[in-house]
């Protein structure tokens, strides 16, 4: 199994160069059972990074472009009286699909954004009075352009809470770039393949999460969230969900690396990707303060007793 | 503004009070008990919320003015003290009622706590004493409730409880070292609460002798006990007689506050074999004490505080207000006194003029039959056998000419009976005597000491005549000589039994051994808690550290209070400082610890938030092959046992070898 | 970093309180009655009652010193309203024992306390301060006592964080007075035509996303598949707010009808700019803007005007 997962992080780095990290983080945030935030500038890669992610799990993938006038109904589907059975019959939007890419998140009205985090919460979506289940495995990948832009609608820290991670992907260096550029053309043409079947992937999440977690790591946990939540240096501390989603991408991470218990790495690793969009108030200014969750990681010793 | 409704803290501090107020209610006025339950019910009320608003203070204030004046009255019959206990209680009850904020709170506490203490005046017995230590123990803990309402009970009382505990040896040190004073000023005693014997005794009036089996003395003997028949306790002489009533004369008693304020004391002269013996009084708030004839005080303590008059009398130079220990040496042999000053003959021949004239009549037929005064006493004896008299606790009553109905009438009666008639008979005939009360009997425990109980009062006469001087006769052995010989529960009869408190109803079951066992050893605990914490007095302190010292010197003495200062000290740091805490955390991740600290001592430091592997990783860069590798199965060990389930044992003594290797390495890598 | 307080022995007094005082007069008390009656049971108890102070000496100061007290972060206020400040208790890390009993707050200089119990309370603790007046209000000292655990001693600590908080002005509602943009004085502002919803502009093929509303049923009812309406429409304008030249008494209630404005504009997510003659701030949108610009409304001082 852990040979399949590292095949699999091995293809996805291959068409996304130089992300290895990020990669990671995206695949055990998957794994972890979570939804994935990619907050970056246009042209990083980010709607590759997902495709290679549904490919390479053979995930059904759907991509939603998110405007101001975006309404639920149209994401979610809508029921659509047919003329030949003389019937309402429901036509599923784009959201019933195993991966969904929902781009440029924060342009939609809150409404809209609203109805795409309860979907992603419950699993599911209703209208009139008619319940739908959305496939299953379900992600949402959501993506936001940090740059300040008018008529945009930053997702309150309420629903930003709802993604287990976000991450996000910066410029490739100077030789993954270079690399990318002279091997585009071979790129392009050649689709990933799945290299996971899907009850391969539920059996890998699964076993995730029963990895072990000792006192001693679930103490550092709640140590770092106590920290967050009485040092005053954060706007906003963080919650028992934070915690927990904590808990669930470290174990995924350890999974990852081929670990059946967790250490304080595996917390640290995955601190920034889970912690920081949560401490932050809005989403703005990222480049501004430095990294608040640096900032929790440096104040607090994970071997205090 | 306090909260009245489920406020645990006032709800406690007013059952403390009703179940002080209860525990003193022969102390205080049945209607002040009765304002305090109305206080308590309205607590009550207030925390289960059935009633909700606090009384107004305008009502309040007008029973308070009406309490205080009936209290005013009441008070010309009570007392100082009791006036006091009682005004405290009252003004407690009506400030319990009123109780709206923290100030009234804290107020009511202290009270309660200095009311706890007034208990200690009334009551001193082991059973009293632990009921008014509980009370105390909880208006602490009441206040811990005011001031932690949101701890949980369990945690609560455990804390006040350890607090409790690490006062107790620090009282017990103050206690037993901090100099012990006499009385500074003279105190309120309780009107009307005296108990004991009396010091006036009118036969007549008394329908019923209802005898308390509450402890009066306990003598402890060095030696052999004295013989059922010798146990005469003297306590009180009586020499005045109105015909009705025997009390002490006025002429003795301002003869012998001549005597006390020209501090001339009498000694009798004393021969023979001798009982030498403590007496550990209980409060009887009067002077008067108790010896076997003919007595002097032992040793120079007693000596100091014990007078004796020229009727053999003993008395405290101080009020016995509490538990009062002295030793005597009775020396059973030597004979009163023979000479008889004019005073005394005249002080012991008075009498009434009129009343009894059948008495009268039947002396001075008597006395012109036996003209010689021990042939008289008989013949008087005899008519005590021969005629038939009976001893009860239950007379009739005899207000008319008393001895008259008593002699010739009734013919039955206690002690104080026989001994009146007797006296009168006697002084009818010439014959200089007098009534003494005092105990007789005692029951006598395993440890070699004598418990004498209420029960055991008794009244006999003295007779004095030329050849013998003063002489003891005790009319009532004569009607009923086990009275004498084995106490009073063998003379009893049935119903008269009943007169006698529950101790005795216990000691009638001394049948059972398992009874008579428990019994004594409860008598056992309370003698020694008499003599060894209630009689713990000035002079046994100065024993003690007599003892524990040598000599007292002033210098010892320093010494002794530099000592118990950093005794104290001592303690406090032994329950505040920092305990050492016993590290039950696994070897490796001590191991893994120590091998921390040497990196630091070389230099290596870890980053507060470096997690051990990645620090491994680091001190790999950072050190040479042999030391990073040491290192990393320490790390490893440690990752093993703080975040895997990896089981310690199997790696105990590697996690120790591995330490040293780590010291020698990180040596050879310096060097 | 003076946002967090681990109290300890320099920072704690400890004195006895008027019940403590009052606990000594009846140990006095007790001492005079049980000598005077030779009473042991009661010199025992006197005796007992003042070890008893002594440990509570202890007792109370170690609880005072488990405490550790944090502030949290505040939000900024309006004139007239309180500021609400956070406080955090917790315990020193590593302490077995917990500080127990109740607590009171209080402002230096303020008539009221707050008492909260640690055993049951949950943080943070809310304290208010009133505000009457714009502008930078730095949080007073703040006094912290316990009287834990009976009521013998007052433990107490003076806390000075090192915090301030803009109190903005009280909002005055008016009427809007934007100074709109001009195209001609301004070519550089952007009007470029963008997608949005007032002009219709055109057909277009249905695309996933595309929001119902737009679909044109005629097209679809027609049989030509599923087709997309397009509009367009220009960016609402944006201005500048000013605050006009006036008089030293009436400057407050300018700068309140200027707050009212910058919220109202931000609420409908306008773009606008703020000119108080001595800061300008440029126009911009968003929750930033708005604070930025109320913290300029705040800080403002009348003298820079001129």
């Amino acid at each position: 199994m852990q040979k399949k997962i590292n095949a699999s992080i091995d293809a996805i780095c291959r068409h996304v160069i130089g992300k290895q990290e990020q990669v990671t983080l995206a695949f055990s945030c998957l794994l972890a059972n979570g939804h994935l935030l990619i907050e970056d500038l246009p042209g990083m890669g980010k709607t590759t990074l997902s495709h290679a992610l549904a490919n390479v799990l053979g995930l059904q993938f759907s991509r939603i472009q998110f405007t101001s006038d975006l309404l639920p109904a149209d994401m979610l589907g809508v029921n659509i009286f047919d003329s030949n059975e003389q019937a309402f019959k429901f036509h599923p939007g784009p959201i019933f699909n195993q991966l969904v890419l929902a781009d440029e998140i924060n342009r939609a009205s809150p409404k809209t954004q609203s109805a795409l985090l309860e979907a992603m919460e419950e699993k599911q979506v209703s209208l009139d009075g008619q319940t739908h289940s959305l496939p299953s495995p379900f992600f949402v990948i959501g993506t936001q352009n940090p740059m300040h832009q008018s008529g945009t609608y930053p997702l309150p820290e309420s629903q930003l809470d709802r993604f287990l991670m976000r991450i996000q992907l910066g410029y490739p260096d100077w030789q993954a770039e270079k690399l990318m550029l002279s091997s585009a053309q071979s790129k392009t043409e050649k689709a990933l393949s799945a290299v996971m079947q899907l009850s391969e992937f539920s059996q890998a999440q699964q076993a995730a999460a029963q990895i072990h977690s000792s006192d001693a790591v679930i103490d550092y946990i709640l140590r770092l969230v106590t920290y967050s939540r009485e040092s005053g240096k954060f706007p906003n501390p963080l919650s028992p969900r934070a915690s927990k989603a904590l808990l669930q991408a470290s174990r995924a991470w350890a999974y990852i690396h081929g670990r059946d218990y967790l250490v304080p790495e595996d917390v640290q690793a995955v601190l920034p990707a889970v912690a920081e969009h949560r401490l932050r108030s809005s989403l703005t200014d990222l480049h501004g303060q430095g990294s608040l969750s640096h900032q929790l990681l440096e104040a607090v010793d994970p071997l205090a007793a | 503004m306090l909260k009245a409704a489920r406020n645990s803290s006032i709800l406690l501090l007013s059952g403390c009070f009703i179940a002080l107020s209860v525990s003193m209610f022969t102390e205080i006025l049945s209607w002040i008990l009765i304002l305090v339950l109305c206080a308590f019910v309205m607590r009550l009320t207030l925390y289960f919320e059935w009633h909700k608003s606090l009384p107004k203070v305008r009502t309040l204030n007008l029973l308070a003015l009406l309490s205080g004046l009936a209290l005013a009255w009441f008070s010309f019959q009570l007392g100082l003290l009791l006036s006091m206990v009682n005004l405290l209680v009252m003004a407690s009850a009506l400030k319990l009622m009123l109780l709206r904020n923290q100030r009234d709170f804290l107020q009511l506490v202290a009270t309660q706590v200095f009311l706890t203490a007034c208990g200690f005046i009334f009551e001193q017995s082991i059973a009293y004493s632990l009921f008014y230590t509980a009370i105390c123990l909880l208006l602490l803990l009441s206040l811990a409730v005011y001031f932690a309402p949101g701890l949980q009970w369990r945690t609560l009382s455990k804390k006040t409880a350890i607090m409790i505990l690490q006062a107790a040896p620090i009282a017990v040190v103050l206690f037993l070292v901090l100099p012990k004073l006499g009385p500074l000023w003279q105190m309120p005693s309780q009107r009307g609460t005296e108990t004991g014997l009396s010091d006036t005794v009118t036969p007549g009036d008394i329908a019923e002798l209802s005898r308390s089996a509450k402890l009066a003395f306990r003598a402890t003997f060095e030696g052999a006990l004295p013989q059922p028949q010798e146990r005469y306790w003297r306590a009180v002489v009586m020499e005045h007689f109105d015909g009705k009533t025997w009390q002490t004369h006025p002429t003795r008693v301002a003869a012998r506050r001549q005597y006390l304020n020209a501090n001339a004391e009498f000694t009798p002269d004393v021969s023979g074999r001798s009982y030498r013996y403590q007496v550990i009084a209980e409060p009887t708030s009067q002077r008067y004490l108790f010896a076997l004839d003919v007595a002097i005080p032992d040793g120079s303590r007693s000596n100091r505080q014990i007078w004796q008059d020229h009727s053999y009398q003993l008395f405290s130079r101080d009020i016995l207000h509490s538990t009062f220990v002295y030793n005597v040496r009775s020396f059973p042999e030597t004979a009163l006194d023979d000479t008889l000053f004019s005073l005394e003959r005249r002080l012991n021949l008075q009498r009434p003029d009129k009343g009894n004239p059948r008495t009268r009549e039947w002396i001075s037929e008597l006395r012109q039959q036996f003209p010689v005064d021990a042939e008289f006493i008989r013949a008087v004896q005899r008519f005590f056998v021969e005629q038939d008299f009976r001893y009860t606790l239950q007379p009739e009553t005899m207000q008319e000419n008393p001895v008259d109905q008593f002699l010739f009438d009734k013919q039955a009666g206690f002690c104080a009976h026989y001994a009146s008639a007797m006296a009168y008979a006697l002084r009818l005939g010439g014959i200089p005597a007098r009534m003494v009360a005092g105990y007789q009997g005692g029951e006598v425990d395993n440890d070699g000491y004598i418990s004498v109980y209420q029960y055991d009062a008794h009244a006999w006469i003295e007779a004095w005549t030329e050849q013998r001087g003063w002489v003891r006769y005790d009319p009532t052995a004569l009607v009923a000589p086990n009275r004498v010989m084995f106490g009073l529960q063998n003379v009893l009869s049935e119903e008269d039994s009943e007169l006698v408190g529950e101790p005795l109803s216990l000691a009638r079951l001394s049948a059972f051994p398992l009874f008579n066992q428990l019994r004594l050893l409860l008598a056992d605990i309370d003698y020694a808690w008499s003599r060894w914490f209630l009689g713990f007095d000035q002079q046994s302190q100065r024993d003690m550290l007599r003892e524990l010292l040598g000599e007292l010197s002033v210098q010892r003495l320093m010494w002794l209070s530099v000592g118990t200062l950093l005794g104290i000290m001592a303690l406090l740091a032994l329950f505040f400082l920092p305990r050492w805490q016993r590290d039950t955390r696994p070897r490796e991740v001590k191991a893994y610890e120590t091998a921390l600290m040497l990196l630091s001592k070389h230099g290596i430091e870890r980053t507060a938030h470096i997690p051990p592997e990645t620090f491994s990783k680091e001190v790999s860069r950072l050190c040479s092959a042999g030391v990073a590798a040491t290192f990393a199965r320490l790390t490893r060990l440690y990752i093993n046992t703080q975040y895997r389930n990896g089981s310690s044992a199997v790696h105990e003594r590697d996690a120790k070898t591995l330490l040293s290797d780590l010291r020698r390495q990180l040596k050879q890598q310096a060097s | 970093m003076a946002r967090s307080f681990a109290l300890d022995l320099r920072s704690i007094f400890i004195f006895p309180s008027v019940f403590g005082g009052l606990f000594l007069l009846l140990c006095l008390c007790l001492f005079l009655l049980g000598t005077n009656y030779q009473n042991n049971l009661m010199l025992a108890l006197c005796f007992f009652l003042v070890a008893l102070f002594l440990i509570n000496l202890f007792t109370s100061y170690l609880n005072f010193a488990r405490l550790k007290i944090s502030l949290g972060n505040t939000q900024h206020v309006y004139a007239g309203d309180d500021i609400r400040f956070a406080i955090w208790i917790s315990q020193h890390s590593g302490e077995e024992n917990t500080a127990h009993g109740k607590l009171q707050f209080r402002f230096w200089l303020q008539k009221d306390s707050i008492e909260v119990d640690v055993d049951s309370t949950q943080n943070p603790i809310w304290i208010t301060l009133p505000t009457r007046r714009r502008g930078q209000y730095s949080m007073p000292r703040l006094t912290v006592s316990s009287y834990y655990p009976l009521g013998l001693y007052r433990c107490w600590t003076h806390l000075l964080f090192d915090h301030s908080t803009l109190v903005y002005p009280k909002p005055v509602p008016c009427e809007m007075a934007l100074d709109y943009l001009s195209e001609d004085n301004n070519e550089s502002e952007s009007h470029a035509i963008t997608r949005g919803h007032d002009d219709f502009d055109g057909l277009k093929s249905y695309q996933l996303g595309d929001p119902l509303y737009h679909v044109a049923w005629k097209q679809v009812a027609k049989g030509q598949g599923m087709v997309s309406k397009q509009f367009s429409s220009s960016q609402s304008s944006s201005g500048w707010l000013r605050l006009l030249p006036c008089s030293a008494d009436n400057v407050e209630h300018k700068l309140g009808q200027l707050c009212f404005m910058v919220n109202q504009l931000s609420q409908q997510q306008v773009t606008f700019g703020l000119d108080l003659g001595s800061v300008q701030i440029a126009p911009d949108s968003g929750v930033h803007h708005q604070e930025a610009c109320l913290a300029a409304l705040a800080t403002f001082t009348w003298g820079k005007h001129a």
